[in-house]
């Protein structure tokens, strides 16, 4: 395979990430985003899996053995605490449009510009190494593809890497600096990461697969065969992995765990292009699930490595590539070699552009401001876009000259390690300044000084040292000034700990110490105490309250703020912003009006998604003089703040009570509006029944009563009416009053054992004449003859019965030749199932929901049938209920009627 | 989620968390097919952790 070809594949691949990049813009300019999507998140977050994982870890475990391991175990753990953790830092970049991880600490700490000088400072040390060695991993695995399919020795390293570099400064030029917001989401650039987070796994899998199941037979020959070769023991032991053992182990599981939130470019893709918050839950599955599958093949690959190369000096990183070559597989090599590719072109994107954005914002342009004035007309936007452009360039051209000065030199591991512990010198400050709201800005700036100090000298001095940078290496074994106790790899005599645990331990033990004891004795100012306290309250979902109102703010005119957000925004978003605040405070400014506290808060926010936290300030405090406080004042603040606070946490505690009480009374509002509702229709029912047989008996008393008329024929009948209409009168007044008991006094029941049959029995002889009259034969039909005794009110059981055969010989079908009533009663386990069918008229289907219904009537069946109450069947099946039981109806017009009861034999205590 | 199905999930997830002791019986029986128990251990101690995380998401979701 020739150069260029190689070199065409790789430029092929770019453009493709390109492509997809710009296909995930376009979408998102047509409303749809591709990255807000919990996988897309989850998969962002896969960029720690850098080229160190694809190559490093497997050089690793060659090496150490399970060793490799606690760089992921940290984060896996961390992942427990994402739930909380992540919502936090989410919520705050999106409410303080906080763009970097500089920008937050700053942020927190009053906006302060040293701070996020600092911390700019301390990422940019830290990472570009870290750059330079995915820079190198793509040229060494350029040269070990290239030199191997063409049998050559050619060195073409530094040159690939300088390509490289070049192509991926343009790549996150054009798809991370198009929008003046930094705060927005960057969909094009997220997305190809997610992509190159596919392709890695995609890839690693494959060579794992290839090795394990293809090259040897399954995991269990590969350790056997280790076995054999003497290597498998010391690759299995925990304290044969680091010098220092478990000691070291702890402190590695640490170091990853704070690494894996505090890297730039994890920041940048947890906090501020997160979408959506509810995406860090998933993710802290998904992405375990996604270091777990990486991680399975890594010792498999390690060993086949180590078994196939033993006795050469092929290097351990370059297992993941040697191994398909050296079996002359080139086509899976290739593959390989595109996802150890993508590993380090995701991690570049990422990290340069995280950083580039802390050097523009904290750097660059409060430098440029401070050159600028007011009236030079300068158009900032565009301004801010090539400083951030520059960024990026010379953050890629500070990689390169790393790579091509000390980066060769060493494996690339150490490299990676070395960089994350100058990143945890941010762990102290980042989680004081979520967790600690006593902790101020001088406690940050002596820790942060303090630990990078330490940092560079017990690990990037060495490195120099080893690479013949600069100085003696004499220092290495005799310290400083030839004094024992400052030597960087065992600073005040202690050893026995991997050097980059050493380096760790004492920058973080004095780092943190420093920001802690600082901290205790002085005081914040009051503008750090502000932010602590919204921080806080963002972070729980409250809003927080201003105490800055002593401040000297009011005399500042809207054409001012006006005029700054014009700079920077331009005429049209300018105006829609301002709008946008004026609706949500219902607010209208003129020219020349005083603004509010809450509008300079809102222009700094906005201004603080494009410029950062401190030149935000930076330009607000050049129209905005704030009063310097007393000592007196802060410590009233301070009081003013804890009182607000406990308010807050009172009335929380207020308002979730009152949420209680609320719905209670809601439920018991319904309640009695149901109640009520009931009550009218009762009342609106009895009316009706009790009227319409008053009104016949008075009509037909004043006809008799009247002189006037000969009704002496009539006389006879129109009594019987009286009688008749009088006796229904007196049923339904028993009816209301027998339901009203019913459903007052629920447990008004006269429990007794009884034989339901011969219950039945009973009703049924009793009911003889009534049915004999309309012949209609009533039959019962039983189970068998010994039924089990039932506890159950005689009385009102009967009532029942009496109600549904009355019913059913009422509504007999005069039509049939044989009319018929039969009664099953069948005895279960636990309840009697009875059934009463009858070949009546039967009964609408869009009626028998309502049949149960109190003074309900099928209106058809009132011209031709007896009246009733309207209330028996009502009454049967309150009666059925209070017995634990219940009852159906089935019907089918013409054909007949089914009640189906299930009567259990025992009923609750409570009612009986 | 189901009671019953956490309960279950549970139970699976305390099982792998303390299998250690079965892990070194397995391996001092050669039960373990040659893979070292200890990286055996390590796989199922993420694994078990990587569920914990999908019930905690699931009763979050729901």
């Amino acid at each position: 395979m020739s150069l260029w070809l190689l070199f065409g594949l790789c430029l092929f691949y770019l453009l493709f990430l390109f492509g997809i990049a710009y296909y995930a813009e376009r979408k998102s300019l047509l409303g749809k985003s591709l990255i807000n999507n919990p996988l897309v998140y989850a998969l962002s977050l896969t960029t720690y899996c850098t080229a160190w994982t694809f190559y490093g870890s497997v050089g690793k475990a060659a090496t150490t053995g399970i060793g490799f391991l606690p760089t992921y175990l940290g984060p896996v753990i961390l992942a427990g605490f994402w739930f909380i953790l992540f919502r936090w830092v989410i919520r705050i970049c999106k409410i303080q449009r906080i763009t970097s991880i500089a920008d937050f600490i700053a942020s927190r700490y009053g906006s302060s510009t040293p701070i996020g000088v600092l911390v700019s400072i301390v990422s940019i040390l830290a990472i570009v190494p870290y750059i330079s060695l995915q820079l190198k991993a793509i040229s060494q695995s350029f040269d070990i593809l290239y030199n191997n399919f063409n049998n050559s020795e050619a060195v073409i390293q530094p040159n690939t890497g300088l390509v490289t570099a070049i192509l991926m400064s343009l790549f996150i030029i054009i798809f991370g600096t198009r929008k003046i917001d930094a705060s927005e989401r960057q969909e094009g650039m997220v997305f190809a990461i997610a992509f190159e987070a596919m392709l890695k796994l995609v890839a690693f899998l494959a060579i794992g697969i290839y090795v394990t199941f293809w090259v040897y037979d399954g995991f269990g020959d590969i350790f056997e065969k280790a076995n054999e070769a003497l290597i498998l023991e010391r690759l299995t032991s925990v304290s044969d992995s680091s010098i220092g053992g478990y000691w070291d182990w702890f402190m590695l599981i640490n170091l990853s765990f704070f690494a894996f939130m505090l890297l730039p470019r994890q920041f940048y893709l947890i906090g501020v292009q997160n979408t959506d918050e509810s995406h860090s839950s998933s993710a802290a599955w998904l992405f375990s699930l996604y270091l777990l599958i990486i991680n399975v093949f890594i010792i498999p690959i390690a060993l086949g490595g180590l078994i196939a190369f033993q006795g050469s000096n092929v290097n351990a990183d370059t297992f993941v590539l040697m191994l398909p070559i050296s079996n002359g597989d080139y086509i899976l090599s290739l593959v390989v070699f595109f996802g150890g590719f993508a590993a380090a072109t995701g991690m570049i994107i990422s990290s340069a552009y995280a950083i580039s954005m802390m050097l523009t914002n904290n750097i660059l342009l409060p430098i440029t401001l401070k050159f600028i004035k007011e009236d030079m007309g300068y158009n900032f936007p565009r301004m801010i876009l090539l400083l951030r452009r520059v960024s990026i360039v010379l953050i890629m051209i500070l990689s390169y000259i790393f790579l091509v000065t000390v980066g060769r030199d060493y494996p690339l591991v150490e490299i990676g390690l070395i960089s994350f512990v100058g990143i945890v010198q941010l762990a102290p400050s980042f989680f004081g300044a979520i967790l600690w709201k006593r902790g101020n800005k001088k406690g940050v700036i002596t820790g942060l000084i303090i630990g990078t100090l330490l940092w560079l000298f017990t690990l990037v001095l060495p490195t120099m040292i080893r690479a013949n940078i600069f100085l003696d290496i004499d220092i290495l074994s005799d310290g400083v000034l030839g004094l024992g106790i400052f030597r960087p790899y065992a600073l005040f005599g202690f050893m026995g700990m991997n050097n980059i645990v050493h380096g760790m331990f004492w920058s973080l033990l004095m780092n943190s110490a420093a920001y802690f004891i600082i901290s205790v004795y002085t005081n914040p100012t009051l503008e750090e105490i502000e932010k602590a306290s919204e921080f806080s309250a963002i972070g729980n979902n409250l809003v927080s309250d201003r105490i800055l109102l002593n401040q000297n703010m009011n005399s500042i005119p809207f054409i001012k703020i006006k005029q700054l957000l014009v700079k920077f925004f331009g005429l049209e978003d300018a105006n829609k912003l301002i709008t946008q605040y004026q609706d949500d405070y219902k607010i209208k400014f003129k020219p020349y009006d005083k603004v509010t506290i809450s509008f300079i808060d809102y222009t700094e926010n906005l201004l603080t998604g494009v410029v950062g936290s401190a030149t935000s300030r930076i330009l607000i405090s050049k129209i905005v003089k704030r009063k310097n406080l007393e000592e007196g004042e802060i410590i009233k603040a301070v009081s003013e703040t804890r009182d607000i606070i406990s308010h807050s946490k009172e009335l929380e505690a207020k308002s979730k009570e009152l949420e209680v009480t609320t719905a209670q009374l809601q439920h018991a509002n319904e309640r009695l509006k149901e109640l009520d509702e009931m009550k009218d229709n009762f009342i609106a029912s009895i009316s009706h029944e009790l009227r319409t047989p008053l009104t016949s008996i008075r009509a037909f008393a004043e006809m008799l009563n009247n002189k006037n008329y000969d009704l002496e024929d009539q006389k006879e009948e129109f009594l019987n009416i009286i009688v008749n209409e009088s006796t229904r009168l007196s049923c339904l007044i028993n009816d209301i009053l027998y339901f009203e008991k019913l459903v007052q006094k629920k447990n008004d029941l006269l429990i007794v054992q009884s034989n339901l049959y011969e219950l039945t029995d009973k009703v049924v002889r009793s009911l003889k004449p009534q049915s004999d009259k309309v012949d209609v034969l009533i039959t019962v039909i039983k189970e068998n003859e010994n039924p089990s005794l039932i506890f159950l009110d005689e009385d009102k059981i009967k009532q029942v019965f009496i109600n549904l055969l009355n019913n059913a010989i009422k509504f007999n079908d005069e039509k049939k030749s044989k009319k018929y009533i039969q009664i099953d009663l069948n005895e279960q386990e636990e309840s009697f199932e009875i059934k009463i069918f009858d070949n009546g008229i039967g009964i609408p289907e869009s009626e028998l929901e309502k049949i149960f219904k109190e003074f309900y009537q099928i209106e058809s069946d009132k011209e031709n049938k007896p009246y009733g109450s309207g209330l028996g069947l009502a009454i049967s099946k309150k009666i059925i209920e209070l017995h634990d039981g219940s009852i159906h109806v089935k019907s089918q017009i013409n054909e007949g009627t089914e009640f189906f009861i299930h009567l259990p034999k025992k009923i609750d205590n409570n009612l009986a | 989620m189901k009671r019953l199905e956490k309960t279950t999930v549970l139970a699976i997830l305390f099982l792998i968390l303390v299998n250690f002791p079965f892990v070194a019986v397995l391996d001092e029986l050669k039960l373990t097919n040659n893979v070292p128990a200890l990286y055996l251990f390590f796989y199922m101690l993420w694994a078990s952790l990587i569920g914990i995380y999908y019930l905690i998401y699931k009763s979050n979701n729901t």
